[in-house]
């Protein structure tokens, strides 16, 4: 996986638990990197498993909630290490549409071995659209943080569910993401 | 000490340091595809050079066309990775057919699928692309959804090969879609039929060159035959002349040669009887015993010294020999001015046909013990001639060919209607004539018989008759197969066709 969504899983857990709680992680884990991440390396998957399932056991946070939560914070971080040009989009649609074509391109012009999921935009609706994930990580839940944090980012909230998941045996995720009607500050 | 500043500064700089890696990164990246594309575009030039320099071949090595569009073909499918295609060629000659290829397959995905394109869907779309190129005359590009040997197909580039406004060939290409490096193969193969299409351009034009280069040389040829025969006829009016001039000249004194000789003969019979005579009187004085027969004994030796029985038989033969000679002189000469056109008989109505039995009649003694001969007789009209001179044409003709023939020969006259005139053929299957003499046979005294069989003159006597006629007579020959003589005789000009 890439180094930057370790750098910023650490960023996360020192803005919110405090930078104890990232060492006593660590220390927890006992990883192939020692904790030691850049942006330009790549690491094993199975660091950012343990961490987080490390940071649910010391925070009584369950894996899930934790999983999105990041999902959220992470949207800063990556739209943040795009080259300016492709950082503005006019709403959000147009933003999950450019994933697959644009910016994982992107991505792999700087890393050409990275694994970026499968993340396309599969039907439109008026109110929202259907969402095709698919990765060998089955991370979905990242991928629903990362949707509801770009929402909020266009100043709207969207609602977010599963017609069906990897988790539940199917090879891939279907995610209706529609505008929520009801909107409140 | 307060570290936590510390720290937040180092992971600031981190961080910038990270973020000026990933834009070093992203111009390498780009720096990177620049000479990714460049390598492309030479790659391509270089594909592009390579195609181009094989359709040169087509005006260097000169191939037919027929022979070299699959190369082409192929040369397209290597190079622009289509994986199907199929080509038409409609020969200039429209008696040659026009041809389309079995479907060409790319030899780097040689998939092995089952499921061919039926024939006739492949006939189908071919025989509407066909119709739209002969239509626009231009490249035509089609989508299209059929599948290939489990390859689905979608897209399909005609490329036709227009030379001289004729549509010559027409390439079509198979195609699942077209990346941008096949458009600019694509573009680069329309340059390359173009190019093609100059060359046979160029190659027609050559040909039609050298054609006409052919003609003009079987033309001067012609006239090099024609000024030989030229130069021939008028070899033969000067040694006509020649003759002329000097068949008279011996004519004259060959007159009173002649008569001389005949007188000369009753003198010597006349002579022979008084020697006989007075022998008969030695002898009986011999048989005396007087002066009588001393004398008788000297005329008696004289008679055995210069052995007189023998002069007076050798004189009888020399006369006769000599009177031989003369005629033999004056058969010469009258050959001589016949040739020459000196004879004076009148022209009337010959019948051809008539006069060749006639001189088939003359010649059976000759002719009967060397085979058969076989006569194609046609009816023809009448010329205006003389007809002993022309038995004569035909009697030489005849008696050469039977010399020329052994047992099994086989003589074919035949007579037919040819260019307003009469042409006669006299063909044998004797020894031939040796080429190094075909020239001279015409020439008067020229002969390959032995000394005292022929004289040399038949032929060119029959040369000048035919020549007093308006006619042509010519002669093919090989040796060991037979000789042919051909004598053409024109009709008269007011007696148009009303043949019998």
């Amino acid at each position: 996986m890439r180094g930057s969504v370790f750098t910023n899983f650490q960023e996360m857990v020192e803005e919110q638990f405090g930078m104890a709680c990232w060492e006593t992680l660590l220390a927890n884990c006992d990883l192939p990197s020692g904790g030691i991440y850049t942006v330009s390396e790549n690491y094993d998957d199975q660091e950012i498993i343990s961490l987080v399932v490390a940071l649910s056991d010391e925070t009584n946070i369950p894996v899930n909630q934790l999983v999105e939560a990041f999902g959220r914070y992470l949207y800063k971080g990556l739209i943040h290490s795009l080259p300016p040009s492709m950082r503005d989009y006019p709403d959000l649609w147009t933003l999950l549409e450019a994933v697959d074509s644009v910016i994982h391109v992107e991505v792999h012009k700087l890393y050409p071995d990275a694994v970026t999921p499968k993340l396309v935009v599969q039907e439109k609706f008026d109110s929202g659209v259907k969402l095709y994930y698919q990765s060998p990580r089955k991370m979905c839940l990242l991928a629903i943080g990362l949707v509801h944090q770009a929402a909020e980012s266009f100043g709207m909230s969207v609602s977010i569910t599963h017609e069906c998941c990897m988790h539940e045996g199917a090879d891939h995720c279907l995610l209706l993401v529609e505008k929520e009607q009801v909107k409140q500050d | 000490m307060d570290y936590e500043a510390a720290f937040l500064r180092e992971r600031t700089a981190r961080k910038r340091a990270e973020s000026i890696l990933e834009e070093k990164s992203r111009e390498l990246h780009l720096l990177n595809q620049t000479l990714n594309d460049n390598v492309e575009s030479l790659e391509l030039a270089l594909r592009e050079n390579k195609f181009l320099m094989h359709i040169g071949r087509y005006g260097l090595e000169k191939p037919r066309l027929r022979d070299f569009l699959p190369t082409i073909v192929k040369d397209m499918l290597r190079l622009s990775d289509v994986p199907f295609a199929v080509y038409f060629h409609f020969p200039f000659d429209s008696s040659q057919a026009d041809y389309r290829s079995d479907l060409l397959r790319n030899e780097k995905n040689l998939n092995t699928g089952t499921a061919s394109i039926a024939r006739s869907d492949l006939d189908l779309l071919a025989c509407e692309i066909e119709e739209k190129v002969r239509e626009t005359r231009r490249t035509h590009f089609q989508t299209v959804a059929v599948t290939i040997d489990n390859v689905t197909i979608d897209t399909v580039v005609a490329l036709p090969i227009i030379s001289l406004d004729y549509l010559g060939g027409i390439i079509i290409l198979f195609s699942q879609g077209l990346t941008s490096r096949q458009q600019k193969e694509i573009d680069m193969f329309r340059a390359g039929m173009k190019q093609l299409a100059i060359m046979m351009e160029h190659r027609y034009q050559e040909d039609k060159l050298l054609a006409s280069y052919k003609d003009i040389k079987v033309a001067n040829e012609a006239l090099k035959e024609t000024q030989k025969k030229l130069v021939q006829s008028e070899k033969m009016a000067t040694v006509g002349q020649l003759s002329a001039g000097i068949a008279h000249e011996i004519n004259n004194p060959m007159g009173f040669i002649k008569s001389n000789m005949g007188t000369l003969s009753g003198y010597v019979d006349d002579f022979v009887e008084y020697v006989m005579a007075s022998k008969s009187l030695v002898d009986q004085a011999l048989l005396r015993d007087d002066s009588l027969s001393e004398s008788a004994k000297a005329l008696e030796t004289l008679w055995q010294n210069v052995d007189m029985a023998f002069l007076l038989e050798d004189s009888k033969s020399l006369l006769d020999e000599s009177q031989h000679g003369v005629k033999r002189i004056l058969d010469i000469v009258g050959g001589l001015k016949r040739f020459s056109r000196q004879s004076d008989h009148q022209k009337e109505q010959c019948n051809i046909v008539s006069i060749i039995d006639e001189a088939l009649n003359m010649a059976h003694n000759e002719l009967k013990y060397k085979g058969k001969v076989i006569k194609q007789i046609e009816t023809v009209q009448p010329v205006m001639g003389k007809s002993g001179e022309l038995l004569q044409v035909f009697l030489n003709l005849f008696v050469n060919a039977s010399h020329a023939m052994n047992e099994q020969g086989k003589l074919t006259v035949s007579v037919e209607d040819k260019e307003n005139g009469v042409q006669i053929n006299v063909a044998d299957n004797g020894s031939g004539i040796d080429p190094k003499h075909l020239d001279s046979i015409f020439n008067p005294f020229f002969t390959t018989k032995e000394v005292g069989v022929g004289t040399g003159l038949g032929l060119s006597i029959s040369y000048g008759i035919v020549e007093e006629h308006n006619g042509t007579i010519d002669v093919t020959s090989e040796l060991g197969v037979g000789t042919v003589f051909s004598i053409w005789l024109p009709y008269p000009d007011s007696s148009t066709a009303t043949s019998e």
